[in-house]
């Protein structure tokens, strides 16, 4: 006999707890992940709940108004320039995904459903694509279509003698040309996801009935897809609401606004005093249609759902064969990128070695310097980078830890009202988060200043930033911790593992690769993210790209590209980085 | 030892409250092989994950050596890490970023007082030598085989040297070959240590094979609680009757009744039979019949037995024995000959069914 009989053994005390303690239906652990995710969901919804009363209260910090008034609504209705605005934003996301759905549909639909050869380069390309700042692309159309300095305008003014620029990107719909080309990915993203959950064998079915191959897309592929497809389109409309970098630099300075354009210059004061009570009233509309828009989506995933028929069976669906199209595919893809990100990129580099912009000639190369490099306010943008390292460091770290407790709650514990939290949760996906970005400035300025002064500090940054993330953070951390057996979590429960001890020798080494994963892509949003900081920002809490946004919109085109450069520059190392995780997680094959 | 008393839980969801355990009383003596036996849903694995502290029941009491774990009345609850226990789950639950080693060692890793690292090493090693996998220890837990994981989940539950061992049908997801070894090789390995232990399962030759006791369960009751021999030879009960291999089950009223002795008439006709409980004249029973109780009338046919005259139906080889359906009046039974009888269908066929092996049963 090896081990020693039970028998044997003296009985060793097992505590039974008696007190209050141990008829606590959670461990301490678990307690800590309660009072994490009430505290969170105070947090979202107070900033939403700012918003509203903010919007009924009039005045400035300090002397608000007590009484609650429609007076900020009646602005809203009756000044034709908001409702110019709203209309204007309308058409603006109508454009982003008129331009956006097309390109990101038949890129998913070539990746998942196709035997086209270069999709990894897709994949690749794609989430990279989201990480290129709007901005420094918005920049670059800009010198591509500016009605008077536009290269392309030039060129064809000077090819068939035209008085007339034939195009002109600081337009509604030169932004939402602009827009819709780096918001793609995201349509092909989650309609990838679509494809790639629907069941081959229904197609199958269909083709074994004798059904052509473009038939059976028509009328059994989009048809199944049609639900996460729309529901693609909403989310990708919610956010064109939400879009700051691409209407502020092609539109700010012809006084074409938009949702979040506006809401900035109302709140910035950039017309006289700041008319808190005016923005708020506005981001109200805004989170009314959010919220229709958030419930359509919320039917759409629920029938997506419920056509999806997960079989589990590890079969790959008969892939459509391509042939001579195969090359069809690539032009495509290669315009795709050329025009979404390459060329206006190159445009960009080559107008921050310019001192003034000018078509490309020999006297143009001759004037290349480095100059606007050498007198990029460097003070100001070390301490700005700075800034965004600090904010690149905590912003994930800090929504993953609050994502997990999320997830802990709402799936692994049968806490009342958990269902609620991952709702809540979810919020910053369905409401445009510069609302966020709003009630977080108004929360700061108007209720917190006296006693947590954390206006002007990246503190406030880091918080609208948590809040924005806290979606996809969510989304993340439930998907790998449903992949985690519950009986691998038992089994260290049975091994004498308390709540803690569990998660940090079980669950932890097991979620860590989704949680590397996702607080890379944290990161690198959080360094591009241009919309959340401006609208918190002030002297004091400056990110790096809130500083190219202020040189540019103050004039300094030059010296804006030369820094946009020098940021795109620097983060690529992280990128390199991320597109090998990715790969080893699979991200980056069909 | 473990004791359960009168253990309820009722699961709520939007479409109401279901009982998954009823009244559950059980005990299990030190060293005994308990074994709940039953269909999918009818509240074992409740039963079992209450004691492993995984559930929480609604009222009742368990006693781990007559030390209350859970107590409705008294107001415990003791949480599963501080449970003397230890348990084979059905996915083995084996950790994938440990190795063979750490999986077992990390039980003992686990709680206030610190155990030496000799000493882990000794027992791990000790543990692992137990289910014949020491000489694997390095290995990585994913590289092993389907019986390699059932063997590591065995001495991962031993190795704290629990009161009580708990096996959530840890054989089902092996192979038919495998399952037949780890049978044996579990029952031999609980009995050399003599721990107490608490097994579910929904395969009957698991049940009859490894355990000392077999309780049968349905819709969250103990239906009958007996050693394997005497509840396949004498099931109370039409459910264990037809559940526990199988049983021609009829109705039947009791029209004679002496010591030791009584006869019914059924559909089959007059049957004399073994009763394990008082009945009286007019009493509607139901009497249960094993197919290869019932043997085909020769000239050797004992004169106590009961003979029935029927109809032969179709018969289908199955490999050790024909299966043959036997129609007498209206009813039809079935009967288990061996498998070379030369059966024709639709012949008249005289069947002999010994009276101890008619075991009468309350009808519900």
């Amino acid at each position: 006999m090896t081990l020693v009989s039970p028998a044997e053994i003296q009985s060793q005390s097992t505590e039974a707890g008696k007190g209050l303690f141990a008829r606590l239906p959670f461990d301490p652990f678990t307690a800590i992940s309660g009072a994490v995710v009430i505290g969170s969901c105070a947090i979202v919804l107070g900033l939403v709940g700012v918003v509203g009363w903010l919007s009924l209260v009039e005045g400035l910090p300090g002397d608000a108004g007590k009484a609650l008034t429609l007076a900020n609504y009646h602005k809203v209705f009756e000044d034709p320039f908001v409702l110019t605005v709203l209309w204007n934003t309308l058409q603006f996301c109508f454009a982003t995904l008129v331009v956006a759905m097309p390109l990101g549909l038949i890129g998913a639909w070539l990746v998942e459903r196709t035997d086209f050869s270069g999709k990894t380069v897709v994949l690749s390309l794609m989430s990279i694509g989201l990480l290129i700042p709007g901005f420094a692309s918005a920049m670059g159309w800009l010198y591509l279509l500016h009605p008077r300095i536009g290269v392309v305008n030039t060129w064809l003014r000077d090819l068939f003698g035209l008085v007339e620029a034939p195009f002109n990107i600081m337009t509604i719909a030169g932004m939402g040309w602009v827009q819709g080309l780096s918001l793609a990915p995201l349509i092909f993203v989650m309609t990838a996801a679509v494809f790639r959950a629907m069941d081959p064998s229904l197609e199958e079915a269909a083709s074994t009935h004798g059904v052509k191959t473009w038939r059976v897309m028509m009328k059994v592929t989009l048809p199944l897809a049609w639900p996460g497809i729309l529901a693609a389109a909403i989310y990708v409309f919610v956010i064109g609401f939400a879009a700051f970098d691409v209407p502020a630099v092609l539109g700010w300075g012809n006084r074409i606004f938009t949702f979040s354009t506006f809401l900035l210059s109302v709140i910035n004061g950039s017309e006289g005093l700041p008319r808190y009570g005016l923005g708020a009233a506005l981001s109200a509309v805004v989170i009314v249609i959010a919220a229709l828009l958030g419930y359509l989506y919320s039917l759409m995933q629920r029938k997506a759902h419920r056509y999806t028929v997960v079989t589990g069976k590890a079969y790959k669906p008969k892939l459509i064969e391509l042939g001579r199209w195969n090359i069809a595919a690539w032009i495509g893809v290669v315009l795709y990128f050329s025009f979404s990100k390459l060329v206006p990129l190159v445009l960009l580099v080559y107008a921050s070695l310019l001192p003034f912009f000018q078509f490309p000639s020999l006297r143009a190369f001759k004037a290349m310097s480095l100059s606007n490099y050498y007198s990029v306010p460097w003070g100001l943008a070390t301490e700005a980078l700075g800034h965004t390292l600090i904010l690149m460091f905590l912003t994930p770290t800090i929504t993953l830890a609050i994502s997990v407790a999320f997830s802990w709650i709402v799936l692994k514990t049968r806490a009342p009202g958990r269902k609620t939290a991952d709702f809540i949760a979810f919020l910053p996906h369905a409401v445009p988060n510069v609302i966020f970005g709003i009630g977080a400035l108004l929360a700061a300025l108007y209720l917190l200043q006296s006693f947590i002064p954390i206006y002007g500090t990246i503190w406030l940054i880091l918080l609208v930033f948590v809040v924005a993330r806290l979606s996809y953070g969510t989304r993340m951390t439930n998907s790998g911790l449903i992949q985690i057996h519950k009986e691998l979590e038992e089994a260290a429960q049975i091994s004498g593992a308390t709540g803690f001890g569990t998660f940090r020798s079980v669950i932890l080494p097991l979620l860590s690769p989704t949680l590397m994963y996702a607080w890379l892509w944290i990161a690198l949003l959080t360094y591009r993210e241009l919309t959340l900081a401006v609208v918190v920002s002030s002297s004091g809490n400056v990110t790096l790209p809130v500083v190219v946004w202020s040189l540019w919109s103050s004039g300094g085109l030059g010296r804006a590209s030369a820094l946009a450069v020098i940021s795109m520059l620097l983060v690529v190392p992280l990128i390199v980085v991320y597109w090998f995780i990715a790969k080893r997680r699979g991200a980056l094959a069909a | 030892m473990l004791e359960i008393k009168d253990l309820e839980l009722t699961y709520r969801s939007t479409q109401g409250a279901y009982y998954a355990v009823r009244k559950v009383n059980l005990r299990i003596n030190r060293g005994e092989l308990y074994t709940l036996l039953g269909p999918s849903g009818c509240g074992k694995t409740t039963t079992l994950r209450c004691v492993a502290g995984l559930e929480r029941p609604d009222s009742g009491e368990i006693l781990i050596d007559g030390k209350q774990v859970f107590s409705s009345r008294d107001g415990i609850w003791v949480p599963p890490h501080q449970r003397p226990i230890g348990m084979v789950f059905q996915s083995y639950a084996i950790w994938p970023h440990m190795s063979v080693f750490e999986n077992v060692a990390f039980p003992l890793r686990q709680g206030a007082q610190k155990t030496r690292k000799e000493e882990i090493r000794d027992r791990v090693m000790q543990a692992l030598s137990t289910v014949h996998l020491d000489h694997l220890a390095d290995r990585p837990a994913p590289f092993l085989s389907g019986g390699q994981q059932q063997r590591l989940a065995l001495a991962r539950s031993l190795v704290k040297q629990p009161k009580i061992l708990l096996l959530d049908e840890p054989l089902s997801n092996l192979d038919a070959k495998l399952r037949e070894e780890m049978r044996l090789e579990i029952r031999s390995v609980i009995e050399r240590l003599g721990i107490t232990t608490l097994f579910v399962t929904h395969e009957q030759i698991e049940a009859l094979s490894m355990s000392d006791v077999v309780a049968v369960m349905n819709d969250g009751n103990i239906m009958q609680e007996a050693a394997p021999k005497d509840i396949y030879g004498a099931p109370t009960s039409p459910f264990v009757a037809s559940f526990i291999g199988k049983s021609n089950v009829f109705a039947a009223t009791v029209v004679s009744e002496t010591a030791g002795e009584t006869v019914v008439a059924s559909a089959i006709g007059r049957l004399r039979c073994r009763s394990s409980f008082a009945v009286k004249l007019g009493d509607q029973v139901m009497v249960s019949v094993r197919p290869e109780d019932v043997a085909v009338a020769d000239g050797r046919t004992s004169e106590t037995d009961n003979l029935v005259q029927g109809a032969l139906g179709q018969a289908v080889f199955i490999g050790d024995a024909l299966e043959c359906a036997v129609k007498i009046g209206d009813t039809e039974i079935r009967i288990k000959t061996p498998r070379d009888a030369d059966l024709t269908s639709g012949a008249p066929v005289s069947l002999a069914i010994a009276p101890h092996h008619c075991r009468l049963m309350r009808a519900n």
